[in-house]
């Protein structure tokens, strides 16, 4: 579907499509691909996607997309756009409707030997005591002014109820919570949508997962991050729930109608933008903010909730069983960064939807326990294969704004996938590997079967030879609860 | 026949719906969704309730109609299984949305968001019509 557009190959792993190609794009677009990715990318029309995002006014450098990217509403899915602070726009299909999906990874003391008796017994506890999957609702009754509080304060809401350690938020992107955040601006609506949904994982490709470390890439980084083979780690992906979306939904609209305000066109309405420093721009970056700091209260309460029923699930305390977060991070979110642009140090609006930021060592805004190693960045594969470990590398600040991909993505539709399961035990045929998963719901388990996704390998392996992370561990799954 | 068709996309799902008038559109586009989010429990209790949205232009009101619906089921807890007597006046919506509770639905999708991708409301001989993305 998208085999009219001009790809000029500049090194193995990169091609640009020249601003030339559509009289909107402001700069030119680059994407991160192998010739096997590249194949499955041309099927659906994310290349379009990504030349109308190089539409936005105030874009810098270039739009950029990497090697898992499919298509999105908007930005693609692994879609990255820089846009000046002071004379650029912001917008929510640059972020996606699930702000603040991301990604936690806590290691443990267990060794997969010990486990792989007991995998469907844990399996079990997980899903019993983490609520998952459509319409799922979080076990603490909420008041709006709880959830304002937890708008606010992100990860250390739930660590001040007991819900974590002071080092959870230490090895949390932005220490867990955007400061900017205003919790005045959400909607109603979203208060609504988001009251009884914190503590939840939430349905689609959401999931939790209990893997353990398969192959170690870099023995030295992986040791500073904690992992070594055989060790069990424990993988949560999940984001803003309801709250989220419906933040998006209300600037969505609010930005459409916007728009003419401020004599801007764009090719899609889902890129609908005003400018970062309008009221509606500010508006947005502040309810933003304050769903990503929902998300990550979110990620925080079902650490913990996965931590109690391993506990139960083995009988075994806090000590034994040593479940520390190594690392959380966004994959769709703005932030405000500093980059260097054309030789200047510039302040731009980072929007990376379906991309994961990943520091270079010694930048000042990740963890100090990992200023020499480059930040953890955290790549989830599909429920049958492998996920990533990958480490930030200097050459993606000059190359992608300092960011890698954020998964396997998806290569075949919901459907698609119901129809090519037909005549087949999916959650079967992954018991047969060792892969043990629950899910309230067996169409879900359809629609996220792995042949749905691109092989995350070659996927990583493009971000790998590219410059834009360096591989550090593979991380193999052997129980899954899915949303 | 169903006012509505289903497709894929890679990663969501969407539908196609049409209608006589733009009132029926309407309808049709609400009914679709709901078809894709569940089934309702056919004994459960059925209430009303009386709806009016606004926009500037009529594929914003559908974009804003839909997610008021969809806002209703996550927020509220209120599960469509109807409408009745909708009408549209200068982009403005009123209708009466006939609905049973959330925990009465047997749930097949968590629908995030409606999208815009696309979202174009056409005119044709025998009606209207519109193809309608859902983030799931």
């Amino acid at each position: 579907m998208s085999a009219h557009i001009p790809l000029e190959k500049i090194s193995q792993f990169k091609y640009r499509i020249p601003s030339s190609f559509r009289p909107f794009m402001r700069v030119p677009a680059v994407v991160y691909a192998s010739p096997e990715l590249l194949e499955k990318i041309r099927e659906d029309q994310s290349l379009m996607q990504v030349c109308n995002s190089a539409s936005l006014p105030g874009i810098v450098g270039c739009a950029i997309a990497m090697p898992d990217m499919h298509f999105g509403y908007g930005l693609p899915i692994g879609g990255v756009v820089a846009t000046d602070w002071d004379s650029g726009v912001v917008s929510p299909g640059g972020v996606g409707f699930d702000i603040n999906c991301g990604v936690r990874l806590c290691r443990t003391n267990l060794m997969r030997s010990e486990i792989n008796e007991k995998k469907h017994l844990i399996a079990d506890m997980l899903y019993r005591m983490v609520p998952s999957g459509v319409g799922s609702k979080g076990k603490v009754k909420l008041s709006k002014s709880d959830l304002q509080r937890a708008c606010r304060m992100g990860s250390k809401f739930a660590v001040e109820r007991g819900m974590g350690e002071q080092r959870d938020i230490e090895v949390t992107e932005a220490g867990g919570s955007v400061p900017w955040a205003d919790p005045e601006i959400p909607s109603d609506h979203a208060y609504d949508r988001g009251k009884a949904q914190l503590g939840t994982l939430g349905s689609g490709n959401h999931f939790l997962e209990v893997q353990y470390v398969d192959e170690i890439f870099d023995e030295e980084i992986a040791a500073s991050f904690g992992l070594h083979k055989d060790q069990i780690t424990v993988m949560i992906h999940s984001g803003s729930r309801g709250f989220g979306h419906q933040v998006c939904t209300d600037f969505l609209g609010r930005m459409s109608a916007a728009m003419h305000k401020y004599g801007i066109d764009v090719p899609d309405r889902q890129l609908a933008c005003v400018p970062i420093k309008s009221p509606e721009g500010r508006e947005y970056l502040g309810a933003m903010a304050a769903a990503a700091n929902y998300a990550w209260a979110n990620r925080q309460i079902l650490m913990h909730l996965a931590r109690d029923a391993f506990m139960q699930a083995l009988s075994v305390g806090p000590k034994a069983l040593g479940m520390d977060l190594i690392y959380d991070h966004a994959h769709n979110i703005v932030k405000k960064e500093q980059h260097i642009i054309d030789g200047k140090r510039t302040t731009v609006a980072v929007h990376r939807k379906g991309a994961t930021r990943s520091f270079p060592p010694g930048h000042p805004d990740i963890p100090p326990r990992y200023s020499s190693t480059g930040q953890p960045t955290l790549i989830p594969g599909d429920m049958g294969r492998c996920s990533y470990v990958l480490a930030g590398i200097a050459s993606s600040m000059s190359e992608s704004f300092g960011t890698t991909c954020h998964g396997a993505g998806r290569v075949m539709s919901r459907s698609a996938a119901v129809k090519a399961c037909r005549g087949r035990a999916i959650h079967r045929e992954l018991e047969d590997q060792g892969i043990i998963v629950r899910s309230a719901d067996i169409v879900t388990i359809k629609e996220e079967m792995p042949e749905a996704y691109k092989d995350v390998s070659e996927v990583v392996r493009v971000c790998h030879e590219a410059g834009l992370s360096r591989r550090v561990a593979r991380l193999k799954p052997m129980a899954v609860v899915k949303g | 026949m169903r006012g509505f068709r289903v497709f894929g996309t890679t990663a969501d799902i969407g539908i196609h719906a049409r209608g006589a008038t733009l009132a029926n559109l309407f309808d049709n586009a609400a009914l679709g969704m709901y078809h894709l989010m569940g089934s309702p429990d056919p004994a459960a209790p059925r209430r009303a309730k009386k709806l009016a949205v606004s926009a500037g232009s009529e594929e914003l009101l559908l974009f804003r109609w839909l997610s008021e619906l969809l806002y209703l089921y996550d927020g509220k807890a209120m599960f469509g299984c109807g409408l009745a007597n909708t009408t549209i006046v200068d982009n403005r919506i009123t209708s009466q949305l006939v609905w049973i509770p959330g925990d009465r639905v047997k749930l097949r999708h968590q629908l995030k968001a409606v999208t815009m991708h696309r979202l174009a409301i056409q005119r044709s001989p025998d009606g209207f019509r519109a193809a309608i993305i859902f983030d799931v």
